[in-house]
């Protein structure tokens, strides 16, 4: 809990660990992109520079090299950049370890043409409670209600467009057509 | 009064009360819920309003954004976490008052602030009409993108301490909108010879990416938490006749809300700032600020509830977003062939009447259901912080696939919220990516159209409107540097 008792003004803004690091990677990719700049975008003869399609892109990529260079050379001499709650190496196994949730949220996108919507947000939000250290059972019904009513309210009421899944192909006649356009 | 009634007239609609009652309901309940706050729920559900009618799925949009600072204030004011990154000054003195054993006073306070304030900006939007339909009319190409240029500057300068970085983030914005095909001559830009790139990359992909993704990878990765909030005895309405007594603050801070929120690239966070400031320099009994004080709870709280209705002024009468949240609705208009601006106010003028009455009842709803709920919203801020991780991912599925069923789409997404991620634990905006990605192609778009009729750079500038902006934005460069220059002196 903060101690609010400090005169109220705009909160000053720290530089945090990897600043430095994230600082290098926006002007690596910058760089990048300046240097495909000509191949990438055209620039036609006999046209002002508003109606040149070139323009835009080339101003933003040069903004980018430009802003990303400052902000680099800043956060080498900002004296508060010294203050480090964690160490380089925790912060970006931090940014790493978001690419695990982002692997998980891709299965979820590639598993839903062939299990179908429900099927697979059962599937997902259950093993993903259980990989965030949820066991108990009433956390499994939990995870298995929260998918249930997403299906419900998206694509059975709100009709978002979502298809239907290939294994839904396999169902009784009776019951595939309900599946398809509801769940 | 006959447009007023044509106006009610397209919300006096069943499909449009659902709405309104279930996105300001929603929006209590989203805005409660630390970590998830509106610009998570409205990316999420941005494609399922693509279904509805114009007026259903913006209604439910403004209802959300509308309604999440009265939720917002609830955690903030219990647990001191604000449930909203606008609701961060109300922690300041509403903690304290729990702390005090007062917390049914400190959310009636809240309440009654965030309805003034929220009164108080649609007022200001019905009264401001006939003045925006006289005005916006006189905006042209050439106007419309000084405006849009004042809030790329804007957006810059007011990022304090991050003016390079938020620069580099409106540049990468810029740039994400001109990749895919060119629209007048067709020429590839930065596609890389990629086929999934010439359609561009799509504006809700990246807001999902960096607002809900990013979020649910945050709330996933973070420590498990799962607060306790003191119970509420009484009713939470018992304080409301002190708001009368502290009208001065209510009324500066709701003007204040709407002047900051009419500015692009300012919001709700500084007009409580603002609020705030005054307030405390103002008040008779400054040493309770941050302890506790009433008059500080009002000045945060109407000022951040001031700021929705006052952000659809420019977005309505010119088309320009001032933040991320009407960022996204304009692709809601868009996507249904309303284009907001001057036209709208001509051709349609009940269709923005009816934004305004339905702004106005949402915050009745409000009201009405915080007045019987509030005790039942307490058990929302206890779901553990990783379960609501698992919860917004599976929520943003929806968001991106409902889209266009891309994978490609989903990976970017997935992309932009490794970004926001790191965004976010490094402190830095998000919204300037936004902005320049809606900003960026307004302004390609009114440059090309301008400077056809433009023969030298003088006559950009020659008529009132565009001198007044051009002007601003000098004035807004120039205190920038100035501030900059006396930093540097001061050290």
């Amino acid at each position: 809990m903060s101690d609010n008792s400090d005169s109220v003004g705009l909160p000053q803004i720290q530089r945090r660990t990897g600043d430095t690091v994230f600082g290098a990677i926006c002007l690596l990719g910058s760089l990048v992109l300046f240097s495909q700049m000509w191949s990438q975008t055209a620039w036609v003869n006999g046209q002002g520079f508003a109606a040149q399609p070139g323009f835009w892109p080339r101003l933003a990529v040069s903004g980018m090299v430009l802003f990303s260079a400052i902000n680099l050379a800043m956060s080498f001499r900002d004296p508060s950049s010294e203050e480090r709650l964690i160490s380089l190496g925790e912060e970006i196994s931090l940014w790493l370890r978001s690419i695990e949730f982002a692997l998980w949220f891709m299965a979820y996108v590639l598993i839903t043409p062939y299990v179908g919507y429900l099927p697979a947000s059962l599937i997902f939000t259950v093993a993903l409670t259980a990989r965030c250290g949820y066991r108990s059972p009433q956390a499994f019904v939990a995870a298995a209600l929260t998918a249930l009513a997403t299906v419900v309210l998206f694509k059975s009421f709100l009709q978002v467009r979502i298809p239907g899944g290939a294994l839904y192909e396999s169902l009784p006649a009776a019951i595939r057509n309900f599946f398809i356009l509801y769940l | 009064m006959e447009l007023l009634l044509s106006g009610f007239e397209l919300i006096a609609r069943i499909d449009v009360l659902i709405a309104l009652v279930i996105g300001s309901v929603g929006g209590v309940i989203i805005g409660s819920i630390p970590g998830v706050g509106p610009a998570v729920a409205i990316a999420i559900l941005l494609p399922a309003t693509f279904s509805l009618d114009p007026i259903v799925g913006l209604t439910l949009l403004l209802g959300i954004y509308g309604s999440s600072m009265y939720g917002g204030a609830i955690p903030a004011i219990l647990i001191n976490t604000p449930g909203t990154a606008a609701n961060a000054l109300t922690t300041y003195d509403g903690y304290p008052m729990t702390k005090r054993g007062q917390a049914h006073r400190a959310l009636s306070l809240a309440y009654s602030a965030s309805f003034a304030g929220g009164i108080f900006s649609v007022v200001c939007l019905i009264v401001l009409t006939p003045v925006l339909a006289a005005v916006a009319p006189l905006f042209g190409s050439r106007e419309i993108f000084l405006a849009a240029l004042l809030g790329i500057v804007l957006v810059i300068v007011t990022h304090r301490g991050q003016t390079t970085i938020a620069a580099f983030l409106v540049s990468f914005g810029i740039f994400l909108n001109t990749i895919g095909l060119e629209p007048i001559r067709y020429t590839q830009r930065f596609t890389f010879g990629q086929t999934w790139l010439t359609s561009g990359i799509d504006l809700i992909v990246v807001v999902l990416g960096l607002f809900a993704i990013s979020q649910a990878y945050s709330l996933l990765i973070g420590r498990d938490d799962s607060p306790k909030a003191p119970k509420l005895t009484g009713s939470v309405f018992t304080g409301m006749g002190e708001l009368f007594r502290h009208k001065r603050v209510a009324l500066f801070s709701s003007g204040s809300g709407v002047v900051m929120g009419i500015i692009p690239g300012v919001g709700e966070f500084l007009a409580q700032f603002f609020s705030y400031s005054y307030a405390s320099n103002t008040s008779k009994t400054p040493e309770e600020f941050g302890n506790g004080s009433p008059e500080g709870l009002i000045a945060s709280e109407a000022a951040n509830n001031a700021v929705p209705g006052a952000a659809m002024i420019p977005l309505l009468a010119l088309g320009i977003p001032g933040e991320a949240l009407t960022a996204m609705m304009l692709s809601v208009f868009y996507v249904h062939n309303v284009v907001p601006g001057p036209q709208l106010f001509e051709s349609q003028p009940e269709f923005v009447v009816a934004l305004y009455l339905a702004l106005l009842i949402l915050n009745i709803l409000v009201l009405i259901f915080l007045s019987v709920a509030t005790k039942g919203i307490l058990q929302v801020i206890r779901i553990p912080t990783r379960f609501l991780g698992v919860i917004v991912l599976t929520l943003s599925f929806v968001g991106v696939y409902s889209l266009r069923n891309s994978a490609t789409d989903c990976a970017l997404a997935a992309g932009f919220g490794i970004i926001g991620y790191i965004l976010k634990r490094l402190n830095l905006p998000v919204v300037p990516i936004i902005l320049g990605m809606v900003l960026g192609g307004i302004m390609e778009t009114r440059l090309r159209t301008s400077m056809a009729r433009v023969n030298s750079p003088l006559d950009f500038i020659d008529r009132p409107i565009a001198a007044i902006l051009f002007g601003l934005i000098l004035l807004a460069v120039g205190l920038h540097l100035r501030n900059l220059w006396r930093s540097r002196k001061g050290m």
